[in-house]
């Protein structure tokens, strides 16, 4: 890890991506704070609302605001502002209480208005709302706890599995890798989506949010690992003929313990990297599925998930564009890891940097 | 001739046609994995709840409005019939013996079991389309990408490398699906293109207009596809060429006044082939598939919605024709991708196949 904070700091987009993901990973973790209300709680008489918080007005000067909407249409959703009618947003306010981390209940949220308690308060939307009245802002919250941690979850079972057979293969050689070698291809050759759509089929019925999350991540990484697996083959291969592994084997060390405790460590910058670009593919695995209706479905929410709902019709889009904010979401955070692999890339590979 | 005569004489026949071998034995374990992999299709498909005929029954159910004129409602006979008609009621190792017995002996692939019509028919048609598409975003990404990749190789350090480094960066991350989302809302919003891929015009009647407006309504999902993969190779080239022309031989060239266009494209870029000739192993079998989530935005009626729809009412016929022929084009891609190789790079040679 030497020199890699010091070079973090000194690439301003990688070190920009690195806070960006930083801070979306906090709040993750805070969302039940830092989001106003619950992601299923459906607010009747706002559907398709536009985003309304505003900052100045001349009843209530500067400050955070909300302008009361009236719905014009009620066939497409059209909303006018109501002159002189504003509602202020507070920090900490008492809102709606719900479970967090399911340890302890909370009601105590960083901002939001007097909504529910003076009547003529309105509810802050940041994002808006989709068609059911719910606040895209929580919802896009919650449903960051799905879309950052499937990345990290799945690369981290593909990592192993490719870790194992690929380090095994590599290191064994002979029948273990003829066996190892054609299991691979023979997964690359299982045409992927088919397969996902298969097993999701055998198993899809009637299972919660958590189940499919998993069935999800398994899924995307059983037929992620096979190319994973034969670049650690080619790596183990290269340093396994390098003088310490053939001193280790005269120490008459166990073989398994000279692959993963001296020659994997070898290859941690690699793995590190692989790790990094992984997580962003399997972000989008997620979306993808989810858009094809296999992923995650409601009551559960993801961004993928809020993209297939709300972010599918161009219709839709067109007249409530604030529903795309999901898919913002997510092309921030993909190009975020992206750009910190373009780092440790240099970082990883110096022959790399040379060529580019 | 005893078992030690028989290795040494196969060790020598390898060693005299070493490609042969490679070739012979490559062949065998291709058809083999095929083999094991329609297997494995017949058992996953028996192991997903209901089958076709279910399936069937179902939408009819939910389809039927009028409850007293039950004539055409299905007893529990007639489905069972119509299961041993399909041969579903059989365990799925003799489904496939008969499958392979259907395609091999009698050189037919069956009919798909929702619509009737021949699965070579149906596969036939869906495939042109996405087979027409594939090849021109093809040709267009290689033309430019080897073009813009070679030209900026030999600008590297200047401004324009560095931002179009950033560019291929962007575009390499960006989400494909979002793309096309967003190109499908460009074409809707201001109603320049079509939001569909493809035109409502009969071939028949008129083919050079059909031409015309085909090429208009894939503007829009050639672009997206474009764009989604332009990053990622013009990012390989740009590296690989560097790569190559900081090598001695590169300086040794230079030294002896060659010029330098010449040292770019017939020493430097001849050696920049490897890693996309073993690249395009999948080339092959990308061509002849359709690529699902454009198919499904754009409504293109290609193979890869097909497909889908085909494994989601388990069309067997159908999904098997298809997982097979692209099995098996991955596999010709892979041995063709080795042999190209070895034309290429003297290198590379087979004696340890």
């Amino acid at each position: 890890m030497k020199g890699l904070a010091k070079r973090l700091v000194r690439r301003p987009l990688a070190f920009g991506s690195f806070v960006v993901l930083v801070v979306l990973y906090l709040a993750m973790t805070f969302c039940e704070f830092l989001a106003p209300y619950d992601a299923n709680r459906l607010f009747e008489h706002y559907s398709d609302l536009p985003p309304n918080l505003s900052w100045y007005s001349n009843e209530l000067g500067f400050g955070p605001q909300v302008q009361t909407m009236s719905m014009v249409n009620d066939v497409t959703q059209q909303y006018v502002r109501v002159k002189g009618e504003y509602t202020r947003v507070n920090l900490f306010t008492q809102g709606q209480t719900v479970s967090m981390w399911g340890l302890f209940s909370l009601s105590t949220h960083l901002f939001g208005t007097d909504f529910g308690k003076d009547p003529k308060a309105q509810p802050v939307f940041l994002f808006g709302t989709d068609n059911l009245g719910r606040d895209v802002f929580s919802r896009i919250l919650y449903g960051s706890r799905i879309s950052l941690t499937i990345g990290f979850v799945g690369v981290f079972l593909s990592l192993s599995l490719a870790l194992i057979f690929g380090g095994l293969a590599g290191y064994f050689g002979g029948i273990w890798d003829w066996i190892i070698m054609r299991l691979c291809e023979f997964i690359i050759l299982v045409p992927g989506l088919y397969l996902i759509l298969f097993l999701r089929s055998i198993l899809s019925d009637h299972m919660d949010s958590g189940q499919s999350f998993m069935l999800i991540t398994v899924i995307l990484s059983f037929v992620g690992w096979p190319g994973t697996a034969r670049m650690i083959r080619g790596m183990v291969h290269a340093v396994k003929r390098q003088d310490f592994v053939a001193n280790a084997q005269l120490e008459s060390m166990p073989s398994l313990s000279i692959l993963f405790r001296h020659i994997v460590p070898q290859m941690s910058s690699i793995l590190i990297l692989s790790v990094t670009l992984g997580v962003p593919g399997f972000i989008l695995g997620e979306t993808a599925l989810s858009y094809l209706g296999l992923g995650i479905v409601d009551p559960a929410v993801s961004w993928g998930s809020m993209i297939n709902r709300d972010a599918t019709s161009v219709s839709n889009l067109l007249s409530f564009p604030w529903l795309f904010a999901p898919g913002i979401f997510l092309v921030i955070v993909t190009l975020a890891f992206n750009f910190i692999g373009e780092l440790l890339r240099d970082w990883a590979d110096p022959n790399w940097k040379e060529a580019s | 001739m005893d078992a030690s005569t028989f290795a040494n004489r196969w060790a020598k026949e390898r060693g005299r046609h070493p490609l042969l071998f490679f070739f012979a034995n490559r062949v065998i374990t291709m058809v083999l994995m095929l083999f094991v992999l329609g297997l494995g299709v017949f058992g996953l498909m028996s192991l997903a709840p209901g089958d076709i005929v279910d399936n069937y029954v179902r939408s009819q159910m939910l389809t039927m409005t009028d409850f007293r004129s039950n004539d055409n409602a299905l007893d529990s006979q007639q489905i069972a019939e119509a299961k041993h008609r399909l041969g579903l009621d059989k365990p799925f190792y003799e489904q496939y013996a008969h499958w392979l017995k259907q395609v091999l002996v009698d050189h037919d692939l069956g009919r798909s079991l929702i619509s009737r019509a021949p699965v070579l028919f149906l596969v036939a048609s869906r495939m042109v389309n996405s087979i027409v598409l594939n090849l021109i975003s093809l040709v267009i990404l290689t033309l430019a990408s080897f073009s813009l990749g070679i030209w900026l190789s030999s600008k590297a350090g200047t401004k324009l490398d560095v931002s179009a480094a950033f560019v291929s960066l962007f575009l390499n991350a960006f989400p494909g699906i979002l793309l096309l989302l967003l190109l499908q809302m460009f074409a809707a919003g201001t109603g320049w293109f079509p939001v569909t891929a493809y035109p409502t015009d009969n071939f028949d009647g008129n083919p050079a207009g059909f031409g015309i407006s085909y090429l208009y309504h894939i503007i829009l999902p050639l672009l997206g596809a474009f764009l989604g993969s332009l990053g990622g190779s013009l990012r390989l080239i740009r590296a690989t060429m560097l790569d190559q022309l900081g090598q001695p031989y590169v300086t040794a060239l230079r030294s002896r006044g060659i010029d330098e266009g010449r040292i770019r494209f017939q020493h430097a870029f001849r050696n920049t082939m490897n890693p996309f000739i073993t690249g395009s192993s999948t080339l092959l079998a990308d061509l002849f598939s359709g690529s699902l989530i454009l198919e499904i935005i754009f409504s293109y009626p290609g193979i890869g919605r097909l497909m889908y729809e085909a494994v989601l009412q388990k069309d067997i016929n159908l999904v098997m024709t298809n997982i097979m022929f692209i099995s098996a084009l991955l596999l010709v891609g892979m041995l063709l991708s080795d042999l190209a190789l070895a034309l290429v790079d003297p290198r590379v040679r087979f004696n340890k196949a």
